[in-house]
């Protein structure tokens, strides 16, 4: 079950995404939830597994701007990051904070499932 | 190249021919010395012994007494090695089997002979000697004295050798036998053994130890597998014409391997005596000998006789002893004071044992040895050794000559010069040089018609000490011995310079081609422009120019393509060999994990059924394929590096951001291994610097994700931010140290961890896997950012990774404003981290603050009731959250009922804080921070308290009201839709929504003019993006319409995305994600 408290040791900023929601914990929740399920991530893996950093750069951007606004920082970090150096169209690193992003995503999706 | 069409122009076909030559000539070049047979492949067994088979690895540099033999075979067998690696067993389990040709060093086995095939002639033999401990003085070089002692030996050859020399010497001593070294050394250092015996290689040379004597020697082979007789008699061919050929071959190749062996300082009764009899050692040596001696301009003592006493007495040991100089014009005068007793020892003495004992006197080994040259001038023929030139200062020159010359006449002069000059004037027919003086007298101008041809008969130079001096005769010869006999000739170097001068005189004579050539150019031009000017025919100097313009053209294109050739070449020579050593790494190190998926899915495949076996393997396969992907990520990454395709993108950096998320990535498996981080900086002044973020993210995750994964749990790991001095006041210079206690490297390892694909050997013990390339792309990535890396580790012990890294220090950097709310306040600082508290300490000192610091939770406690008491109190307090005496939560409760409410305590830590929080809050923490505290934070977080409080906090809750306006809401991410809408519905909107800019146009143009308050416009969007959307509103014909106000919502608050949206007609911005107070504030500001 994904709760407030399990998101805030993951180490999202639950507070400011909670700001964002006016204070409304069911309404963060599914934001979040709707956010682990957004197909981005398996377009933003299939863009990059066929060197189209355009697209990559343009999925990478999208779920940057949901997950900045949730505070989900576990895998908004590394995709703003991801995002940056596909701006400048730069491939070096971008499998790494793919993959940190995937395994942030996994962790939370096991969180759900638990 | 040969194989394209030739271009049908007679030029360049006879070029295009001209390399094919070229090219065919070079290609057979390396088998024309037997050119009627192929060279035959012989596989090598090759291990790695010290000085005598060195560089058994592909590609590295092989030296040693094997290495230089096999070399030497091949001239006479024509043989080309194919070079095959392992240990020892492995090898000669390898020779059994067929599957190497040739492993060197093999002792002489009868149970062998049937196995292997030995041939007739030994490859060198090894000197056994006796070692015993430096305390045991009963026991001396006679064997007699062995009796009843315990002597260790090695499981080997030697074991033998040992056992008959004390039965031909009649001595029952109790021999111990040894595994390996490992357990021999341990015995003897423990003091088990009275004595031990060691090999003659110099590496087993003990401090504790002292060498008794040779006492056997056991001869090895090069053998040949059993299967190739055609080898072995090739082989037995070759090692019998090279014992004819070049008798002394296997001496002088253990003279150069071996020389320096076990050499003891044990001194004998004669050295010792001398040594407690004499004080000072008075030293004689020859004058305007360089490189051996020579008194210099101050009239001090010049040369290797300088270095080479002072060398000799440190390598003996040998502390209290003075040395005086004296320097003799003539080498007579020299050894006349030497056998009146007014020196000790002369050098340099030389020209052969005959005339030393003429002399009087003993000559030492030889300091250096050096072929004699002859010089002459013109053709050498038998007529140029019939007259020598001889100086008679030097009378070791004429010993020489009367030895090897006894016919020839003898004329002298007074200097080596004068016989020069009466060479080169044809008064004599030669004379002789010294081999280490002739290179750098020779190279003077006025000798360039002089020629050198090496007699090939070495003279030696050595100390001279008079007959009868046998203590300081040998205490001289054993330190020779100890320095090594090639200390004196690299030495040398040092001072041959000085015979040497070459004026500028000299430098126009060598070069008169050029300067007469320049002169001639720049006459030409003069007279060019007189008649030129005199004429003014200007159509002939056109002409000219143009064709001298057109012959340079010509020749600079001919000397660029040429260039570009050879570019060319080399470059596809490297790539290729790159590509090649690339495929050979890359294929090894992906089928150990490709293997063990395909592996693990079969074995799942048969054990379908049992669920918790096929768990079992999918985990194993996970793992594997983990690896495999972070490998070829890796990969991936290295071949941008090395195509070049790899760049720094340098941008405006908040050094503590990098710091403080790099901080938050590791949080997690800092935690999972229980590890403890010490994180702090130390006098970073620059925080806001232009650098890669992404990169330098990169590079400090790598080393410390290494940390992490090397240290076993419990560890420590310590990351230190340090600021040096820099050169330049644009330049900030970092320093970040990381350092574990983790397993740590070898040192063989640390040499070459900045290579691609270089793992510790054990790496399959520690059980950690890798790619091997981390550490690579890492080096490579400093090294582009203008970097260092270095590393410093000890196994077991852990490591330490030093990256040092300049940045330019960003235009925007913030200058501190004076905090006077702050001025001479006293805070107490408490971590058990002194550097840390040093830190901080320094920072607050900075700001005019008064700290004090503390490693410990109590004591913190027992100062702050103290300087309450004291009328003197802390006005803040830093706290760290993890103390071992007391943690930090109860110290500031304790703190807390010492001051009361008021005064702020913060907590400082490396760890996230968010579990606690509330705990904290209620104990009375007034603030958190993160650790490595930098100063703009500590200001930050100090000033917050002392500043008037409460009205921030009220205007943050009143929120504006726009209940009743309609907002037009582009964004095309559906979660961000739904955010916007609660937030701005909560602030009183009516939201409408548009998906893109095309349906943020049509909107506009659908709806009545008035009908929309305003716009929310998202920047990136599909279809038409926000800057356009705004520019097609903007045209709209109603100018209501027209004139809405719309702000742009971009992802990031760079400048530029601001003036664009102001360019496209925007009227505000705001960044995602979403500021809640700004957007109320942009909001408000543009409606009303």
């Amino acid at each position: 079950m994904l709760t407030i408290d399990a998101l805030r040791r993951l180490g999202a900023n639950t507070e400011e995404g909670l700001g964002r929601c006016m204070k409304n914990e069911a309404f963060y929740l599914r934001l979040v939830n709707m956010a682990l399920d957004d197909e981005g991530y398996d377009k933003l893996v299939s863009a990059i597994d066929h060197g189209d950093l355009k697209a990559a750069f343009e999925v990478a951007h999208s779920l940057k701007g949901s997950l900045g606004n949730l505070a989900l920082t576990p895998i908004y970090a590394p995709i703003a990051e991801l995002t940056e150096s596909l701006r400048g169209g730069q491939e070096t690193g971008c499998r790494a904070l793919l993959d940190q992003i995937l395994q942030a995503r996994a962790a939370l999706l096991a969180l759900r499932e638990n | 190249m040969s194989r394209k069409p030739l271009v049908d122009i007679t030029r360049a076909r006879r070029l295009a021919v001209l390399l094919c030559i070229l090219c065919v000539t070079s290609w057979f070049r390396p088998v024309s010395a037997r050119a009627d047979t192929q060279p035959e492949l012989v596989r090598v067994g090759y291990y790695e012994n010290e000085v005598f088979q060195e560089g058994a690895e592909e590609g590295a540099v092989k030296t040693g007494y094997a290495y230089e033999y096999y070399r030497k075979l091949s001239e006479y067998t024509g043989w080309k090695y194919k070079y095959v690696y392992g240990g020892f067993g492995e090898l000669y389990q390898k020779l059994l089997d067929g599957e190497i040709d040739l492993l060197a060093g093999l002792a002489w086995r009868e149970e062998r002979t049937g196995l292997i095939g030995y041939p007739e002639a030994i490859m060198g033999s090894e000197a056994y000697y006796l070692v015993k401990q430096d305390t045991q003085t009963e026991i001396t070089a006679e064997a007699s004295t062995l009796n009843g002692k315990r002597i260790g030996v090695l499981d080997s050859a030697m074991v033998s050798v040992l056992n008959r020399y004390l039965e031909e010497h009649g001595v029952t001593a109790e021999v111990a036998i040894f595994p390996d070294h490992q357990s021999l050394f341990g015995a003897f250092d423990a003091g088990g053994l009275d004595v031990f015996v060691a090999e003659s290689d110099g590496s087993y040379v003990r401090e504790h130890a002292e060498v008794l004597c040779a006492f056997g020697s056991s001869d090895y082979y090069l053998c040949v597998n059993i299967r190739r007789p055609d080898l072995l008699a090739e082989l037995n061919e070759a090692q019998t014409l090279l014992a004819a050929e070049e008798p002394n071959y296997l001496n002088s190749l253990s003279n150069t391997y071996y020389s320096v062996s076990v050499t003891a300082r044990a001194f004998s009764a004669a050295e010792r005596e001398w040594m407690e009899t004499q004080n000072a050692l008075d030293v004689g040596y020859l004058e305007n000998y360089l490189p051996y001696s020579d008194t210099d301009e101050h009239g001090q003592v010049t040369g290797i006789v300088k270095d080479i006493i002072p060398e000799i007495l440190k390598g003996l040991g040998i502390s209290d002893i003075t040395v005086r100089y004296r320097g003799y014009g003539s080498y007579d005068d020299m050894i006349a004071d030497l056998t009146a007793g007014e020196i000790d020892v002369a050098f340099p003495v030389g020209g052969g044992l005959y005339y030393s004992e003429e002399n009087g006197i003993y000559q030492s080994s030889a300091v250096a040895s050096a072929s004699t040259e002859i010089v002459y001038k013109g053709m050498y023929d038998e007529d140029t050794i019939t007259h020598f030139a001889v100086n008679e200062k030097n009378r070791m020159q004429f010993y020489y000559v009367k030895t090897h010359f006894p016919d020839a006449e003898i004329s002298f002069y007074p200097s080596i010069d004068d016989c020069l000059d009466a060479v080169l004037a044809g008064d004599v027919s030669c004379t002789t040089l010294n081999g280490l003086r002739a290179n750098d007298i020779l190279k003077n101008r006025e000798y360039r018609d002089l020629s050198l041809r090496q007699t090939g008969r070495n003279d030696d130079r050595c100390f001279g000490v008079e007959i009868g001096n046998e203590g300081l005769l040998k205490l001289l010869n054993r330190g020779i011995n100890v320095i090594g006999s090639d200390y004196a000739q690299n030495l040398s170097y040092r001072y041959t310079g000085g015979l040497y001068s070459y004026s500028l005189v000299d430098v126009i004579r060598d070069h008169m081609a050029v300067f007469g050539s320049m002169l001639l150019v720049v006459l030409v031009l003069v007279i060019f422009v007189l008649v030129r000017d005199s004429r003014r025919t200007r159509k002939e100097a056109e002409e000219k120019e143009s064709a001298r313009l057109e012959l340079e053209e010509r020749n600079r294109e001919l000397a660029e393509s040429k260039k570009a050739l050879s570019d060319a070449l080399a470059a596809a020579e490297n790539a290729n060999r790159a590509k090649t050593a690339f495929l050979n790494n890359m294929s090894h190190d992906i089928r150990t994990p490709m293997n063990a998926i395909v592996g693990f899915t079969a074995l799942a495949a048969s054990h379908i059924d049992n669920k918790a076996q096929v768990q079992d393997y999918l985990g194993k396969i996970t793992v594997s394929s983990q690896h495999l992907l972070s490998l070829i990520n890796d990969v991936l990454d290295m071949s941008r590096i090395e195509s070049g395709k790899l760049t720094i993108e340098e941008s405006d950096t908040h050094l503590p951001d990098v710091i403080h998320d790099l901080r938050t990535i590791i949080q997690a498996s800092i935690a999972a291994k229980q590890l403890e981080l010490f994180i702090d900086t130390q006098a970073v002044v620059h925080e806001d610097i232009v650098t890669d973020k992404l990169h330098l993210n990169q590079i400090l995750l790598n080393i410390l994700s290494n940390a992490i994964k090397f240290t076993p749990n419990n560890g420590t790991i310590s990351f230190r931010v340090i600021e040096k001095p820099s050169a330049s006041p644009d330049l900030a210079v970092f320093e970040f140290r990381i350092k574990d206690n983790g397993i740590g490297m070898s040192e063989e390892f640390q040499k070459t961890i900045f290579e691609a694909f270089t793992r510790e050997k054990n790496s399959t013990v520690s059980g950690i896997q890798g790619t091997g390339l981390g550490m690579a792309i890492t080096k490579n990535i400093v090294d582009m950012m203008g970097g260092t890396i270095s590393v410093h580790s000890q196994e077991q012990k852990g490591s330490e990774f030093i990256v040092e890294l300049p940045c330019r220090i960003s235009g925007s950097a913030v200058k501190h404003e004076p905090l006077p709310e702050l001025e001479g306040l006293r805070v107490l600082v408490a971590d058990d981290d002194t550097n840390t508290c040093l830190s901080v300490c320094a920072m607050l000192r900075e700001i005019g603050m008064r700290p004090d610091w503390t490693n410990y939770g109590k004591e913190a406690v027992i100062r702050a009731r103290d300087a309450m008491e004291n009328a003197d109190e802390f006005k803040a307090y830093i706290i760290d959250w993890m103390m071992p005496d007391l943690n930090g939560i109860e110290t500031v409760r304790r703190i807390r009922k010492v001051t009361g409410e008021g005064t702020p305590i913060i907590i400082l830590t490396a760890y996230d804080w968010a579990d606690i929080e509330q705990e904290a809050r209620e104990v009375g923490v007034t603030a958190f921070c993160s650790k490595p505290l930098f100063m703009s934070e500590l200001r930050s977080v100090l000033s917050q308290p002392f500043r008037a409080s409460g009205e921030t906090e009220t205007a943050k809750e009143q929120g504006p009201d726009f209940t009743g306006k309609r907002i037009l809401l582009a964004e095309d991410n559906e979660m961000n839709q739904m955010i916007a809408a609660t937030i701005l519905g909560e602030a009183g909107f009516v939201v409408d929504i548009a998906k893109d800019g095309v349906e943020a146009v049509e909107k506009m143009i659908d709806a009545p003019a008035g009908y929309y308050d305003i716009i929310l416009m998202d920047v990136q969007m599909p279809r038409m993006d926000g800057y356009e959307a705004a520019r097609q509103i903007r045209a709209l014909k109603d100018p209501e319409k027209a004139g809405i106000p719309i702000v742009a919502v971009t992802a990031n608050a760079f400048e530029e995305d601001r003036k664009t949206a102001i360019d496209s007609g925007m009227n505000g911005h705001l960044a995602k994600p979403y500021d809640i107070p700004a957007i109320m504030e942009t909001l408000e500001r543009l409606i009303r």
